[in-house]
């Protein structure tokens, strides 16, 4: 079988399997269990993004030899309180299914059960992956009604948080084509159009067309990472997968900036203003969008946090975010309503010094010091090394830390000021109450 | 110094007396390239200090204690590429610090930033508007509104069921003398406890530590400043109206419950006292259980909403259900009969072995990173136990056990009901 090591991050040991299988080894004795995660990663788009988020909802409802969510979550229960888990993400313009299986490491289990422990969560997942529960060629039906209801449910509960309602509403105003604002969800209409004869289509679409990546990590040797990669290679159809390619988003430019204001039953007004930025096309800008986000509102120590909050006092929550694989960036802040134009106020303001170079020497070392930290502190969370190493492969980008941390250190505060000149204000939406504070409604 | 060595973890544990009557737990992590702090103060919102309460005031203190003479020490915690965070709970403060391997100057300015009570009135009045804007976030938060409309329902008007941060008026009429006082009373080095978690010398560290101590609160003996008052056991109130409906702008109707926890004596230590509890709503409710398969089939847990948590400390316990659901009241109805027969139907006995080995498997992970192991010790802490006992309880722990927890909790329970209904068209006018 060929195997072909590519580029990647450092922290972990990268081969492709062909046929579109990429293996991920992260070896480390400081883990108490042993993860492995299976990445599907497809195009987001109308209507499948919607098929993708109830397929992997179906996965937890049992397989052919486990028909039933009961004996599908004992299963995992046995296998000394497995973790388990089947989500979806978005990562640039990529859909991600995520299968994840985490076992305790060999040691820590009866010694009669040590042998058993890896392939019983290995074949649990081919059994969830390759044989969900279906009754011939389509989905269970009366799951899928379960869970399409359960998904539009969980489409609707966005609008409970009102934070994350203002910040999608704000997305949605933005000049960006309405695809690139999908959640990872789907539409409630693409949900509802779903049966299970589409989605059980959909599902072998995704077994041969999805680039997939496996990554094993914890207490495991190279030669028990070869047998499961085999193994996971050995599942999948014969699949011809094209070369992976650069994510396809770009930074829109907008024409114009549209301000909106929504009446709501709120205590506190919910502040949100949308930017495009170009995405990055090298490690250095995209270390730059990094430290953009530190220095402006990414940090408790930021031009924001210090102005709004900690001089103004107008706020306890503002912050900003920086999406550099979608060129997005969001300033977002709990506010009242009267608070709203001197807020405003501070957001443009605290831009434009960054676009004039206008940074405080502390703020520049201590924001420096913090990412170095962070970068430093991923050798304790697994969970942040596989999102490193994914987005290294996403954007095709070679994110590894090292680099990270030489560009972070020689970058100069013009750099900054040249991508602060380059962001765009597209869209600023007003989620303001009339419920006065402390009213109960 | 005192060496405590789990088996099953292969980790250690080492309890030392620095000084002054202040403890440190540590937990060292060969390996880790973090080092976890947390220094804990038994000052929380459930405390009384001269016949008035510490709802609104602990919070406040927390606040203040980052705004020093010099400026905010955020910053310079921030110099040294270190994160900083505090939080304010029922029975205490926890100020919580992430570095790297070098921590002797940032556990130095952890110790400064706890017991320097540096306080100035301009800050105090900023930090009010501060926490104003806080209450304010989460009041728009339903979990939030759901979450102490059910603790009012089980505990009526005492502390527990107070917002920490407190409300408008009590802020207000807080005075910098007032907060000074409380500082004196609570922020003494014997009334505190460092968890440590990284990878460092056990001696090294405690001399760091010794030295930070020495440093920062030489003016503290262990008798100075007055009683620190114990805290009370809380009771349960003889609310009549444990029902309450809220309408929020919502999407759909929502369904929450309280059980709290009657102190009718389990002989169980606090620690299998939380292990049983949760044991019992796994068995009884968890995703495996009957029950919820029952409950989901039927479309009465919706999206991925569900939760069911257990809440045990040394004053209080309870234990809460909450759903969204299209029909809260038949939500309610069944969990009510679930939890309250459960015993007598199930009994379990078949059960306990996976949920015991589920459990088993979640604990062992809690100590996979030093941030896990820092809130494992904190837990067990307060607890008045250590955190390997967690792993030892499991096994020890029989069906009777699990029998007594649910007496207490859930047998002819009386729960607290909060249903977070949509805004109608009236309720917009």
């Amino acid at each position: 079988m060929e195997r072909t090591a590519v580029r990647g991050v450092p922290d972990f040991f990268d081969f492709y399997l062909g046929r579109g299988l990429y293996v991920h080894w992260l070896s480390t004795q400081q883990c108490k269990t042993l993860r492995l995660e299976l990445i599907l990663s497809v195009p987001l788009r109308r209507p499948d993004s919607a098929r993708l988020a109830l397929v992997a909802r179906l996965f937890e409802r049992g397989t052919r030899r486990l028909p039933d969510m009961q004996r599908l979550h004992r299963a995992v229960d046995d296998l000394y309180g497995a973790y388990f888990a089947s989500d979806i993400s978005i990562l640039g313009d990529r859909h991600l299914l995520h299968l994840t299986i985490e076992t305790l490491a060999p040691r820590f289990v009866h010694p009669e059960a040590r042998e058993e422990l890896l392939p019983g969560a290995l074949e649990l997942m081919r059994q969830i992956l390759m044989e969900p529960d279906a009754e011939g060629a389509s989905f269970n039906a009366a799951y899928v009604a379960q869970e399409k209801g359960a998904l539009q449910s969980q489409i609707n509960s966005l609008y409970n948080d009102k934070m994350a309602y203002a910040q999608w509403r704000c997305e949605r105003e933005m000049d960006v084509p309405k695809a690139e604002t999908l959640t990872p969800f789907g539409t409630e209409e693409d949900v509802e159009a779903c049966d299970g004869k589409s989605l059980w289509d959909f599902h072998r679409q995704l077994l041969r067309e999805s680039e997939v990546h496996l990554y094993v990590s914890g207490p495991v040797d190279a030669k028990n990472v070869l047998s499961i990669a085999d193994q996971v290679q050995n599942w999948l159809p014969r699949r011809e997968i094209g070369p992976p390619r650069r994510s396809s988003l770009e930074g829109a430019q907008p024409a114009v900036l549209r301000h909106v204001f929504e009446c709501g039953e709120v205590s506190q007004g919910k502040l949100v203003c949308g930017y495009v930025l170009q995405r990055p096309h090298t490690v250095r800008d995209y270390v730059a969008m990094l430290l953009l986000n530190a220095l402006w509102g990414g940090e408790g120590t930021s031009m924001l946090n210090r102005s709004v909050r900690e001089e103004k006092g107008l706020c306890y929550y503002i912050e900003s975010q920086v999406d550099p694989l979608r060129g997005r960036c969001f300033v977002v802040a709990g506010i009242d309503r009267s608070a709203y134009r001197e807020t405003y106020g501070e957001v443009e303001k605290s831009l434009v010094e960054l676009q004039c170079g206008a940074i405080d020497a502390d703020s520049w070392l201590q924001t420096r010091a913090l990412l170095a930290h962070r970068l430093a502190g991923l050798d304790d969370d697994r969970e942040g090394l596989l999102r490193l190493n994914l987005r290294s492969h996403i954007t095709r980008l070679p994110l590894d830390r090292s680099a990270l941390k030489d560009h972070l250190f020689s970058l100069r505060p013009e750099e900054i000021a040249t991508l602060a000149r380059g962001m765009a204000q597209s869209a600023c939406f007003f989620l303001y109450g009339n419920r006065s504070a402390g009213e109960s409604a | 110094m005192k060496r405590i060595y789990s088996p099953v973890l292969d980790e250690n544990l080492y309890m030392v007396d620095l000084g002054l009557g202040c403890t440190l737990w540590a937990m060292p992590q060969l390996g880790a390239r973090q080092t976890m702090a947390q220094l804990q103060v038994g000052l929380g919102a459930l405390h009384a200090f001269g016949g008035a309460s510490a709802v609104g005031i602990a919070h406040l203190i927390e606040h203040l204690l980052f705004q020093k003479e010099s400026g905010d020490i955020t910053d310079r915690f921030a110099a040294l590429g270190c994160d900083i965070n505090a939080s304010t709970g029922l029975e205490c403060t926890e100020f919580s610090l992430c570095c790297g391997q070098a921590f002797e100057e940032p556990l130095d300015l952890l110790f400064e930033l706890v017991f320097d009570g540096y306080m100035s009135d301009v800050g105090l009045q900023r930090e009010r508007e501060i926490i104003l804007s806080e209450i304010n976030l989460y009041r728009d938060d339903p979990e939030w509104v759901a979450y102490y409309g059910g603790l009012v329902g089980a505990y009526g008007d005492q502390p527990i069921a107070r917002e920490i941060a407190g409300e408008a008026a009590l802020l207000n009429a807080i005075k910098i003398s007032e907060l000074r006082r409380w500082h004196a009373a609570y922020y003494r080095p014997a009334n505190t406890c460092l968890f440590l978690s990284g990878s460092f010398s056990i001696r090294d560290v405690t001399a760091i530590c010794q030295k930070a101590l020495q440093r920062h609160a030489p003016s503290f003996t262990l008798h100075e400043g007055g009683h620190v008052e114990p805290l009370k056991h809380v009771k349960v109130a003889p609310v009549s109206d444990r029902v309450k409906t809220r309408h929020l702008p919502l999407r759909g109707p929502q369904a929450h419950m309280v059980f709290p926890a009657r102190n009718v004596g389990t002989g169980l230590s606090f620690i299998k006292r939380e292990l049983a509890l949760e044991l019992f709503l796994d068995m009884a409710i968890g995703p495996t259980s009957d029950a919820y398969v029952a409950l989901y089939e039927n479309g009465l847990i919706g999206g991925d909403t569900f939760s069911a948590e257990v809440y045990v400390q040394q004053t209080y316990g309870y234990c809460t259900v909450g759903v969204e659901t299209p029909a809260p009241d038949d939500f309610v109805r069944a969990v009510q009969s679930i939890l309250a027969n459960a015993w007598n139907e199930c009994g379990f006995s078949e059960d306990l072995q996976r949920a015991r080995r589920k459990m088993f498997g979640r604990l062992v992970r809690s100590f996979e990173t030093p941030e896990g192991c820092l809130e494992m010790m904190s837990a067990s802490y307060v607890l008045g136990g250590h955190p390997f006992e967690y792993i030892e309880a499991i096994d020890a722990l029989t069906l009777t056990d699990v029998e007594r927890a649910w007496n207490e909790c859930f047998f002819d329970a009386k729960p607290s009901i909060v249903y977070l209904l949509p805004l109608t068209d009236r309720d917009h006018v």
